[in-house]
């Protein structure tokens, strides 16, 4: 059995702060062999825990004077092994997101408030200038290019042997209540938890939590390159096994002065990827920012990623 | 003044291998700016859903589909009753989801019948498909291909061309669909009541001043991939030659008689067009 409560909220921030969708979601699913049997029935204890934790996450994000979109999802479930409660903020100014939680919302929102106000006035494609990928962003490069053929069962590629590219879920049970572990995703292991976005949905085998390390593979950075700092969202296609990633925001560094400069896409292989990865430096960082689509099913994935080195 | 909508009802998806069978119910309440929505009591007297017809469409598409591989495979039955400022109407829908892969290349079939003429006329072709080649300065598209087209025509849509809604079954408020020229659509889009309503087009269908295709053209007889605007990846049949050809539609010349609904969104009714690239 498996039951959850979840409040999504949509809000225009500023003066005054405007409440615009409340929605208020219950129900319990029963997996009885290939077939799940779901319904409404609420979990009396899930919906007050759900409360709480909407009503602690909205208080981080209401009346701050900044104009931004906010979507607030805070959710409770509980499976045969345990009960897990979750709050996910999404802070949006124009076409820049961040996703964020309780915790971590006051300094993520003035990180997107200060990346929003940069001027932008160049224009950069993919190839020939090096990409320094901060604030964790290679974590979504990984999620992409590890990850999601990790989910599809494809056979690992040979990858920089410094780099180290885990998923270590913070939850010790998944949605449908078995322990879960730490998988190596370089070595193409499936992640262990299986999730699911709302009761009537199958439970899939999904990243909960990318973590990327790096062991001895300094770099200095270039005089001219590309500082990756926000991601409107990424996509692998299992089919082709090419990742695209769609990058919202970046400056062009040259000389030590920085530029804006407009969104683009990376579309490649994920084995040039794994030879585009040069180096890397730093303690992983947490990145704001991954919510996951997968059978139109969308979960909120942990990110953290070191600063990475990338020349295509 | 707050309008309240409510519905009951139950569905079953076979998705993958696994069959889901929910059944809920829930409310939703604009009310001024203010959108919100919750389960509500009744999903116990929601109507059920016999799946028996859609056991066997499953094991169907499974037989049809033996030339190449299965990627996606989803398939829903609902059942609904609605309410809605005093209005009580019942529905019912199908919705049949398919990709069909073959190397780096997938087929999209989308249909609201159970009804395995696409994968019967689609699977065969694609299994011997050729190398890609550039797209035919003109071709014929086939219904399938012209209706997830026909919505990106909607503010692009060039003189010889219309669009136009065609009445039939009722809107998110209860109202019956009326015939409309749009381009301010009087009928209501609520897929679902977590969501809100919106304007728009139901049974879309677009037509052109000339309605006879050229059926000596090369046909692109399925889609693969979504489109993109006026760009299309298609596969292209052409003599006894099937090629994946990528395209952008520069002109059209000719759209017959609708012949089918397609569920795009709340519907789309397509014929066959014939354009130039």
């Amino acid at each position: 059995m498996f039951s959850i409560v979840s409040r999504d909220e949509r809000w225009s921030l500023g003066s005054p702060d405007i409440l615009h969708d409340r929605r208020l979601t219950h129900g319990e699913a029963t997996l009885l062999g290939s077939e799940i049997v779901a319904t409404d029935a609420v979990d009396r204890e899930l919906l007050d825990l759900s409360e709480q934790e909407m009503s602690a996450a909205r208080s981080t994000v209401v009346g701050g004077q900044a104009r931004l979109e906010a979507r607030i999802v805070a959710t409770a479930r509980r499976t045969p092994a345990s009960v897990i409660t979750e709050s996910v903020i999404t802070l949006s100014a124009g076409a820049l997101s961040v996703v964020t939680s309780p915790a971590h919302a006051d300094a993520d929102r003035e990180r997107l408030l200060r990346i929003a106000a940069r001027e932008i006035d160049q224009s950069a494609h993919a190839h020939g200038i090096p990409m320094i990928w901060k604030n964790g962003s290679a974590s979504v490069l990984l999620h992409e290019a590890a990850g999601h053929p990790a989910e599809h069962g494809h056979a690992a590629i040979r990858w920089p042997g410094w780099l180290s590219v885990r998923d270590e879920p913070s939850f010790e049970f998944d949605d449908a209540g078995r322990p879960v572990k730490a998988v190596d995703l370089l070595r193409g292991d499936r992640p262990a938890a299986m999730r699911r976005s709302s009761f009537a949905d199958v439970p899939l085998p999904r990243l909960s939590n990318v973590v990327v390390r790096h062991d001895g593979a300094p770099f200095e950075a270039p005089a001219t390159h590309l500082d990756i700092l926000l991601i409107a969202g990424g996509r692998y296609d299992p089919l082709t096994a090419t990742v695209s990633i769609f990058v919202a925001a970046a400056d062009l560094v040259e000389d030590g002065v920085a530029r804006g400069v407009r969104p683009f896409v990376i579309r490649e292989s994920r084995e040039r990827i794994a030879s585009a990865i040069r180096g890397a430096r730093g303690e992983p960082e947490r990145y704001p920012g991954v919510i996951c689509s997968t059978e139109g099913q969308e979960i909120f994935v942990g990110s953290h990623a070191p600063e990475i080195l990338v020349v295509f | 003044m707050a309008e309240t909508y409510r519905k009951r009802g139950s569905i079953v998806r076979y998705e993958n291998g696994v069959f889901v069978r929910v059944r809920e119910s829930g409310e939703a309440v604009e009310d001024g700016m203010l959108f919100r929505c919750a389960p509500a009591p009744g999903g116990s007297d929601a109507p059920g859903v016999d799946d028996g017809e859609l056991r066997r469409f499953v094991g169907r598409v499974q037989t049809a589909s033996a030339d190449v591989a299965i990627e996606r495979l989803i398939v829903t039955e609902g059942q609904a009753i609605h309410e809605f400022a005093g209005r009580s109407w019942t529905e019912k829908t199908r919705r049949v989801h398919l990709s069909l892969v073959k190397h780096d290349r997938r087929v999209l079939i989308d249909e609201d019948t159970y009804d395995t003429t696409a994968i019967d006329e689609i699977a065969p072709p694609f299994a011997k498909m050729g190398r890609e080649r550039p797209a035919p300065p003109v071709l014929r598209l086939a219904p399938r291909v012209m209706a997830p087209l026909t919505r990106s025509l909607i503010g692009v849509v060039p003189p010889n061309v219309g669009l136009h809604q065609r009445a039939g079954g009722m809107d998110g408020k209860g109202n019956p669909i009326l015939d409309s020229v749009g381009p301010e659509w009087p009928n209501w889009y609520r897929p679902s009541y977590r969501l809100r309503p919106l304007r728009m087009a139901f049974n879309l269908v677009a037509t052109c001043s000339v309605t006879e295709v050229n059926e000596d053209l090369p046909r692109a007889i399925a889609l693969l991939a979504p489109p993109q605007g006026l760009v299309l990846d298609v596969l292209c049949v052409e003599g006894d030659e099937v090629y994946p050809t990528s395209l952008r539609i520069i002109r059209i010349d000719a759209i017959s008689e609708p012949t089918r609904r397609y569920p795009y969104g709340p519907g789309v009714w397509a014929g066959e067009g014939e354009v130039a690239t």
